[in-house]
């Protein structure tokens, strides 16, 4: 009997990827993982050029060197914004800087899953389809919130609430594909934390110096809903010295500010699913994305929602990869004669 | 909590899988299999005796590409006998399928597929066996339309002679309906017309636009009236003014939406239950949607609310910093598929901000907003009559080697 020989290289690397508003991240069946901010930067000018080369740039980089740069943020609320090329260029430059960091062979084949926010899918999934398909062999797209279900074999009564920074994206599994009713998005979403944040830090301290990414910093080191143990100081630049302010107030409000529209629409999404399904589902609540990361916030929405009955809110053990790793789930699992079609 | 070895967890993630499948499958594609499904649905209909044909004596279309010209290609369907879904055989080679749709409980309509993956439906442009004999003159068949269309480079635009002449300006809500009311109590519907009457002001100077404005005053108007409306005047361009809201939030926004069905489920939804009565099988419709992503309307009214987004955008920025533009969007407003102009809605800005309501008050600043929208409009039409005196050119070579 001859013996057949694989090659390595005929084998198509797959990957899953989670195309978020504020972070990126990547899984790929040769084991690598690896995230990066989403942010892309351009040189700006000669000068620029000179100091940084001839490159774009991505993600932590970008904020170092952000005077420099033309920066996109894709994706920015959730969606591609029509109409702008940079913006689906700046996707485009994304996916390939993420496949890069997984490191496929050279002329490896790379069958992709991609999860986006739900906005995205519904408005642009074309012209996210075209950034990514320079860098995959053969693709699929797919709402976030569906591939961390997927992820975490949550297939079946369960309902996952994926907290981003543009959005915060709804869905209902129940057995099949979740259909429009199953998917809900709001658009006031970590973002808008920051922006209440930075609103409430210069009404009470109108001298201190703030800016978007300082504010940012502070919500994912410190941010929390609830009763507090111990008091947020963070230090700041008042006229250019540094003091320590207190911010627990404002963090706790600017956090806060999201959670009754998210507590309400899961209520109703419930309120309008099968009854006799609807106490497994509000015991099989799972928060996703960088939101579930705000301390106390499980407690808050099963406190919101217990007024319907008993139920169950649970964090998902690895937000920054949920997504991707439910990508790379769904890329492995999709049969072959399926890819070929594609 | 979950265990993965049990059976059903198997099988629904097979489902899933298929479902995932199905949703990434290449429009093209997913077309075929709907068809193939269908078309075994029909088989067994026709066995169990129960396909209703349509008797309809004849079926003539125009299809009029030249506004005013001499020439009138058209394409003629005589002695057509349709069932809802039923491909008909002897159609002009221009048309591989082509079927009878009743939209909304309207008049009998047709949709016809070309080879080259346009779709045209056309509403009011069928005429019974009577007026088939119209006669007279000679008519360029179909080939005439293939012929055009095989040309390099031309679009559909170019292929219409779409100029406009007639645009309408619909102030959002009216009457009864006040729309989003202000912090402060100013109505949605209150500002929509005054914005409107200003940019109807604006446009009236403009040589050789006719405007018209669906109310002129605080009166009730269904969505559907308005449709109508358009309909009646032979609009050749929508534009609907509306002021956003976002509850508990201070942010403002800009937006334009473009009218039309985009590719996803929730169109499909609306459609369903705005169909619910009529002969169309939901997967003809999902199928009609699919298609009209590449249709006129579709390209231009893209093309006009980026023009549109574009200038209010830019133009409400100045004075207000933290404006955002949260660009141009597609929303499944089914009932206007009727329209088959190039329609848009304009969210121009959030009348649920404080500081925004109070300058929506201010007659400057509403007469700001009408401005950009007229150069919105302008901008969208300069670049339409440099791409129809394109397109004129490629025509009359054509028709001069035929």
């Amino acid at each position: 009997m001859p013996k057949v020989k694989v090659s390595q290289q005929g084998k198509a690397l797959r990957i899953g990827i989670d195309l978020g508003t504020s972070r990126s991240a990547i899984a790929a069946s040769n084991g690598k993982r690896r995230w990066v901010r989403s942010l892309v930067g351009w040189p700006k000018d000669f000068v620029a050029r000179k100091m940084l080369g001839d490159r774009v740039l991505f993600g932590d980089e970008v904020n170092e060197h952000r005077l420099s740069l033309d920066v996109v943020r894709p994706l920015a609320h959730g969606v591609i914004k029509s109409g702008t090329e940079k913006d689906e260029e700046s996707v485009a430059e994304l996916i390939g800087h993420l496949v890069g960091l997984v490191e496929p062979r050279p002329r490896q084949k790379i069958y992709a899953a991609v999860g986006v926010p739900a906005e995205a899918l519904k408005v642009n999934k074309q012209a996210i389809r075209q950034a990514i398909a320079d860098y995959a062999e053969k693709l699929i797209v797919v709402s976030e919130p569906f591939a961390v279900a997927y992820g975490m074999g949550a297939l079946d009564n369960a309902m996952i609430i994926d907290i981003g920074a543009g959005t915060v994206d709804f869905c209902i599994m129940h057995g099949t594909m979740p259909s429009v009713d199953d998917q809900r998005s709001l658009t006031t979403a970590g973002d808008h934390i920051d922006e209440q944040l930075l609103g409430l830090l210069t009404e009470r301290y109108p001298d201190a110096d703030f800016n978007m990414n300082i504010i940012r910093a502070f919500k994912e080191e410190h941010g929390f809903v609830g009763d507090s143990l111990t008091q947020v100081e963070v230090e700041a630049r008042v006229e250019g010295k540094p003091v320590v302010l207190d911010i627990t107030n404002e963090i706790r409000r600017a956090c806060e500010s999201i959670l009754p529209a998210i507590a309400e629409t899961a209520m109703d999404m419930i309120a309008r699913f099968d009854p006799e399904y609807q106490d497994q589902v509000r015991n099989n609540i799972i928060l996703a994305g960088g939101g579930s990361q705000i301390v106390g916030i499980d407690t808050y929405l099963a406190d919101a929602l217990s007024e319907m009955g008993p139920c169950n809110v649970s964090v998902v053990d690895d937000p920054l990869y949920a997504g991707a790793r439910g990508g790379l789930a769904l890329a492995k699992d999709m049969p072959y004669e399926y890819w070929m079609d594609m | 909590m979950f265990n993965r070895s049990d059976k059903r967890h198997e099988m629904v993630k097979a489902a899933i899988l298929q479902g995932v499948y199905r949703d990434n499958l290449p429009p093209e594609k997913r077309r075929m299999l709907e068809r193939n499904v269908r078309s075994r649905g029909w088989w067994r209909a026709g066995i169990g005796g129960l396909l209703v044909v349509l008797p309809l004596a004849a079926l003539f279309i125009h299809l009029v590409f030249l506004q005013g010209g001499e020439l009138s290609p058209s394409i003629e369907i005589r002695e057509a006998r349709y069932a809802p879904g039923e491909r008909q055989g002897g159609l002009p080679p221009l048309i591989t399928e082509a079927r009878a749709g009743n939209s909304g409980g309207k008049e009998p309509h047709l949709v016809g597929y070309s080879r080259e993956g346009g779709v045209f439906s056309g509403y009011g442009v069928l005429a019974a066996a009577d007026n088939a004999a119209d006669g007279g003159g000679h008519l360029p068949g179909a080939e005439d339309y293939g012929l055009l269309l095989n040309q390099p480079g031309m679009v559909m635009a170019d292929l219409f002679g779409l100029e406009v002449h007639t645009i309408v300006i619909d102030a959002g809500h009216g009457g009864e309906d006040p729309g989003a009311i202000g912090p402060n109590g100013l109505m949605e519907k209150d500002i929509t017309l005054k914005i409107a009457r200003l940019l109807y002001n604006r446009l009236e100077d403009e040589e050789g636009l006719r405007v018209i404005l669906t109310r002129d005053s605080d009166e009730t108007l269904s969505l559907k009236r308005r449709v109508e409306f358009v309909r009646e005047n032979d609009a050749d361009l929508l534009i609907s003014i509306h002021l956003n809201t976002i509850p508990n939030d201070p942010m403002t926004i800009v937006e334009t939406y473009y009218f039309g069905p985009p590719t996803d489920a929730q169109s499909l939804e609306v459609a369903r239950k705005e169909n619910r009565h009529s002969q169309y099988a939901v997967g003809d419709f999902s199928e009609l949607i699919a298609q009209i992503g590449d249709t006129l309307k579709q390209q231009e009214s893209r093309k006009l609310a980026s023009h549109i987004q574009r200038n209010v955008y830019g133009t409400l920025r100045r004075g207000n910093p933290r404006l955002v533009d949260a660009g141009i969007k597609t929303a499944p407003f089914v009932v206007l598929l009727g329209t088959e102009i190039p329609s848009v809605l304009a969210e121009v800005t959030c009348i649920s901000n404080t500081d925004e309501e109070a300058r929506l008050a201010k007659p400057a600043y509403r007469d700001r907003i009408a401005a950009a929208l007229e150069r919105g409009i302008l901008s969208y039409l300069s670049q339409l009559r440099r791409q129809q005196k394109g397109a004129a050119e490629r025509r009359s070579i054509i028709y001069a080697e035929s």
